[in-house]
């Protein structure tokens, strides 16, 4: 039993972070209509950009943070300002393509800045391990759900209560409209890339002290995040984080009491059943076209 | 100049230039390749790989040469790219016309190489650790680091010299560590002991809480891992947070200073089988090895002003291996003779194990010393077993 718990609460952190992944592709999603193939590179971006910063430069920690996540969203917003926006066809499958090529830019240059080395950032400290029997959390794992849910109420705040998040939402739905309106679609798209790349940056730099910065990290992140957004309903906000979580605890559960070795199969099994029987993903509605 | 006469012009120019290349090799010289990854993702092997074998080639040319034979070295950087690699290796063969390569680093360069070596019959001493190198044995390929088969059975042994027979091991779901799996199953059941449990883990996971407590829920005696970083260091930690108390070891997959800076405590305690020359200064002085290793790590240290590396041995015995070969021959040097002067027999203390080259045995460590030691972490530093 207390194993079972153990892997819940490991799964539950590991979802954690698929989440915040998972939030990047959909916030990006909602205001362009575009899937940002380059969002994992933003995780791994704060990862070593941390790690820079703190190991080789030495500076304090909470320091390394808001560079890395300020990095990170400047990255996002000059990927939307100078590549998405200025392409040739604006069709949707070839944004999603330049994201690709993007993310293939960004992991060269990560190598080339930060080097290719592994390197592990100090623990942020200041919880204590919660123990509960045999039953644990590590301090870096608080910081990491605290984050996600403070992030989930940010978010939430952002799109359903302020007229910015509310405008963002109506040019992607009907950009034309908005436009008539007054709203901007592309400084809402810009901005859309600023908070999904500075949310991919902040789950990077918290992910560091326990799983190691590293410019090859970007991939697997991005599509175990993609995943989490496919099966929660892309677009749908909550559904990314339910979707995290789902993936992150089945990996554990697997890994577990199936085998180490099939914990990735068993995540994108899910994906395509999902697919499968609903392909609108789990939380995610049918969309309607009023004409 | 009409087309007729340029081309008699171009043939007479072609015809001096290469007789200038068989004027430029003289019969006092050995023409000494070398291929390494000196950047790239396989630089951590490659760079201080160059650094020793430009040590030595200095060494040699400062006493005279080897043998009176001046040597002559020719390196190119592969990137640890195997296509890159193939390419140099014929520009060696056939432009700088060298006598015998040391090189490559890795196992993928090293195996395209093979064929290479091979069809053009140029000895190549590569300073991988990879068994299917050289077992069965080609006419010109060798090889210098100690083989997966060395280091599970040096792991084995002293766990079963410990007392501890039930084992469990986790390993990375990757070549190495898949290789790693493979000898470590192989080998206990030689031993005789037992592996109760064989996890895996992707070599980008980020957690290993599952496999962790399913390892302890195994009963084992001790835990082996085989694989690279950052997979070990997050299996210490995850064990220390977990309080896995049984006893750890790490294959030489992690056996640098790094992990020790990557770990920090939750790697006390634990142990690595590495290289003697990760404790150079800390070797008995009954161990046979212990001259050369500590020899070459003081004048690696001196010269460069930087801690020596484990993959220094791996150029260190190959380079020795090249000298003592030339050495004997007394005549002219060619391809086939370096080849044939190593298959008759070459033996020599190493940094990575007593080499005793054959007819037979194409990869070095003979079989009555372990070419691997095992250092325990004590108060953050590597202590001798």
């Amino acid at each position: 039993m207390d194993s079972f718990l153990q892997n819940l609460i490991s799964g539950c952190l590991l979802g954690c972070i698929y989440a915040m992944a998972a939030l990047g592709f959909t916030i990006v999603f909602n205001a362009s209509r575009i899937v940002n193939f380059a969002n994992g590179e933003f995780l791994m971006l704060g990862g070593v950009g941390l790690a820079g910063v703190v190991v080789t430069a030495g500076l304090p920690l909470w320091l390394g943070v808001i560079l890395a996540i300020a990095c990170t969203a400047f990255v996002g917003v000059l990927m939307q300002v100078a590549f998405l926006n200025n392409a040739r066809s604006a069709d949707e499958l070839s944004l999603v393509m330049l994201t690709i090529g993007t993310g293939l830019a960004i992991r060269g240059a990560g190598a080339l800045i930060f080097g290719r080395s592994v390197t592990f950032v100090p623990d942020f400290g200041l919880f204590p391990m919660l123990l509960m029997g045999d039953v644990y959390i590590v301090s870096q794992g608080i910081w990491i759900a605290l984050t996600l849910v403070a992030v989930g109420i940010a978010l939430w705040y952002l799109f359903s209560r302020t007229t910015f998040g509310k405008a963002m939402k109506a040019a992607s739905q009907e950009p034309r409209a908005a436009a008539l309106c007054g709203i901007e679609p592309r400084q809402a798209a810009a901005a859309a890339f600023a908070i999904a790349a500075g949310l991919g940056g902040l789950a990077g730099a918290l992910l560091a002290p326990i799983s190691a910065a590293f410019y090859e990290n970007g991939v697997f992140l991005g599509l175990k995040g993609f995943a989490a957004a496919v099966a929660g309903g892309m677009g749908n906000p909550l559904g990314a984080v339910v979707g995290g979580l789902i993936i992150g605890v089945v990996e554990a559960l697997s890994a577990g009491y199936v085998s180490s070795g099939y914990k990735d199969g068993v995540a994108f099994i899910i994906l395509l059943l999902v697919l499968l029987f609903r392909p609108q993903g789990l939380l995610g509605g049918v969309s309607v076209k009023r004409v | 100049m009409d087309r007729r006469q340029f081309l008699g012009t171009m043939a007479g120019a072609a015809a001096l230039g290469l007789g200038k290349i068989s004027f430029a090799q003289s019969a006092n010289e050995l023409r000494l390749g070398f291929l390494a990854a000196t950047s790239g993702p396989a630089a951590f092997l490659g760079a201080s790989e160059r650094l020793v074998f430009d040590l030595m080639v200095e060494q040699y040319n400062a006493a005279g040469g080897i043998g009176g034979r001046k040597v002559v070295p020719v390196t190119y950087d592969t990137e640890g790219n195997s296509t890159v690699a193939a390419q140099q290796l014929r520009r060696l063969i056939e432009s700088d016309k060298v006598d015998v390569v040391v090189g490559p680093s890795t196992t993928g360069e090293a195996l395209v190489l093979r064929t290479i070596a091979e069809e053009s019959k140029i000895p190549l001493i590569t300073m991988t650790g990879t068994e299917s190198i050289v077992v069965p044995p080609t006419p010109y390929v060798f090889k210098t680091a100690p083989t997966d088969r060395h280091v599970s059975l040096h792991m084995l042994q002293f766990a079963k010299e410990k007392g501890w027979t039930n084992i469990g091991i986790i390993t990375s779901a990757d070549g190495f560590g898949q290789a790693g799996a493979t000898y470590l199953k192989a080998n206990a059941e030689k031993l005789g002991m037992k592996i109760a449990l064989a996890e895996e883990f992707g070599p980008r996971d980020t957690d290993m809480t599952p496999q962790i407590l399913r390892l302890r829920r195994a009963g084992i005696q001790a835990l082996m891992i085989w694989s690279v970083n950052p997979g070990p260091t997050i299996i210490l930690r995850n064990a220390e947070a977990a309080g896995f108390k049984t006893p750890i070891i790490n294959s030489f997959g992690v056996a640098s200073p790094a992990l020790l800076e990557q770990a920090g405590r939750s790697a006390e305690n634990t142990y690595v089988s590495t290289m003697r020359l990760l404790i150079p200064d800390l070797l008995p002085a009954s161990d046979p090895l212990q001259p050369v290793v500590a020899k070459i790590a003081k004048e690696y240290r001196a010269k460069y002003n930087q801690p020596v590396t484990t993959f220094v041995g791996n150029a260190h015995d190959a380079v020795k291996l090249v000298e003592l070969a030339v050495k004997k021959i007394s005549g002219p040097l060619s391809r086939d003779g370096i080849a044939n002067a190593i298959k008759s027999g070459v033996s020599f203390p190493g940094c990575n194990g007593m080499m005793a080259y054959s007819a037979t045995n194409h990869g070095g460590q003979d079989d009555t010393l372990s070419p691997v030691v095992m250092v325990q972490i004590k108060n953050g530093k590597f202590v001798p077993a």
